[in-house]
């Protein structure tokens, strides 16, 4: 009987050690299945927000720059113009500005 | 037959049997569940593998968007600025010639009533007198008196100043600058050409005078415009080394710094043509000056 309680003790404490191995090993698994359930979600979420632009993510970035740079050109362009008439402005009105005085004054000395 | 002094041995043999399947079947259990285990991290690492990847590719995407919004804002705004100064233009251009119109209507009719008007004694600069001077002919630099005794042509600079502004002469005559205002604005290609509208020397002297300060107002504007231009792309090229630092997309970047780098180009020929027009007005006015 001795025995046997000699051998009963070592096996009740390699049995809880075991279970309580086994039991924290499938914990930590169903956190990551919980982890993985998450990033499925995740990435169904990233993959609708693609899917806005296009079904091809790469595609759609070439798209895109492509169509900046198209409008880059035409704004270079247009900010040429917009440049050039300001410019063209800004004369006209300085050169006015000093020459429509002159003008009020020969139409007053001339206006009878 | 049953020796009863081998039953604690066979007990004692059972038990060891006992313990070691259990130990055997818990060992099997762990192994199982670390192999699961296992798999699971491997799953969750290449789940993280491929949002990473997904992440990049949706911030790829967006930032190409941001960039492709920012062109078009630009675009919209420009559009916007280039249609209010087409309507400055056209203001401008209503504004100038009606100037002209009635300028040159005025110094016309201003011209025509003096005509063959009496205009009494006109004593010249020279301290020669015209006795009962009457104006024959208007030129660009000169008017004919008929007078007392008889007809002589006189060059403005010989006349009084009221009647030089009276009748709009010599070279700080109105019309003549009018006109050059009118062509400069409606053709700016003319803005080029060194070329004044009056044949006088004194006006051209003064049309080239203009021209001169007009010139230069552009150069200053001209070379503001090329710092600012330089300063943005310094201020871009910042941008793309913190953006390579981050391993970021710097495409769009890149794209606006030629944009910017072709108008700094532009805007350093604009500078060269302005200085070279400068250059050639002061020649022409010193040539003038010095005939």
């Amino acid at each position: 009987m001795k025995t046997l309680r000699a051998l009963a003790a070592p096996l009740l404490l390699l049995s809880v050690v075991s279970c309580d191995k086994a039991a924290r090993i499938r914990q930590e698994r169903a956190d990551i299945e919980a982890r993985i359930m998450q990033g499925h979600l995740e990435l169904r979420d990233i993959d609708a927000k693609i899917a806005v632009y296009g079904r091809d993510a790469e595609l759609v970035v070439i798209d895109f720059d492509q169509r900046s740079q198209k409008v880059a050109a035409r704004n270079a362009v247009l900010e040429s113009e917009v440049s050039k008439l300001t410019s063209q402005c800004d004369d006209a009105d300085s050169a006015l500005s000093k020459f429509r005085p002159r003008l009020d004054a020969y139409r007053a000395q001339n206006s009878h | 037959m049953f020796d009863e002094s081998k039953v604690p041995v066979f007990l004692f043999i059972a038990a060891v049997i006992v313990v070691v399947s259990f130990v055997a079947h818990h060992l099997q259990l762990v192994d199982e569940a670390n192999a699961l285990l296992h798999e699971s991290k491997h799953k969750l690492t290449s789940m993280e593998e491929t949002i990473t990847l997904r992440r990049i590719m949706l911030a790829s995407i967006e930032k190409a968007k941001a960039a492709f919004d920012k062109e078009s804002v630009r675009e919209s705004e420009l559009e916007r600025k280039k249609a209010e100064l087409e309507t400055r233009h056209r203001r401008l251009e209503g504004i100038i010639n009606s100037s002209v119109e009635s300028l040159r209507a005025m110094v016309g009719k201003v011209r025509q009533e003096a005509l063959n008007t009496t205009l009494g004694d006109i004593t010249l600069k020279s301290g020669r007198i015209l006795r009962a001077a009457k104006i024959s002919k208007f030129d660009d630099s000169s008017l004919t008196f008929i007078h007392a005794d008889g007809v002589s042509t006189v060059t403005t600079d010989q006349l009084d100043a009221e009647l030089v502004s009276r009748y709009d002469l010599g070279e700080s005559a109105l019309l003549p600058q009018a006109l050059l205002i009118q062509s400069r604005f409606l053709d700016p290609s003319q803005s080029s050409s060194t070329q004044p509208v009056s044949g006088d020397r004194a006006a051209q002297i003064a049309s080239l005078t203009a021209r001169k300060t007009t010139l230069e107002h552009q150069l200053e504007t001209a070379t503001q415009h090329k710092s600012k231009l330089e300063k943005q792309a310094r201020d871009i090229d910042q941008q793309i080394k913190s953006a390579e630092t981050q391993g970021a997309y710097t495409f769009p970047l890149r794209n606006q710094r030629d944009v910017i780098e072709g108008n700094v180009g532009m805007a350093n020929k604009d500078l060269q043509r302005l200085e070279l027009e400068i250059a050639k007005v002061n020649a022409e006015l010193k040539r003038l000056q010095t005939h």
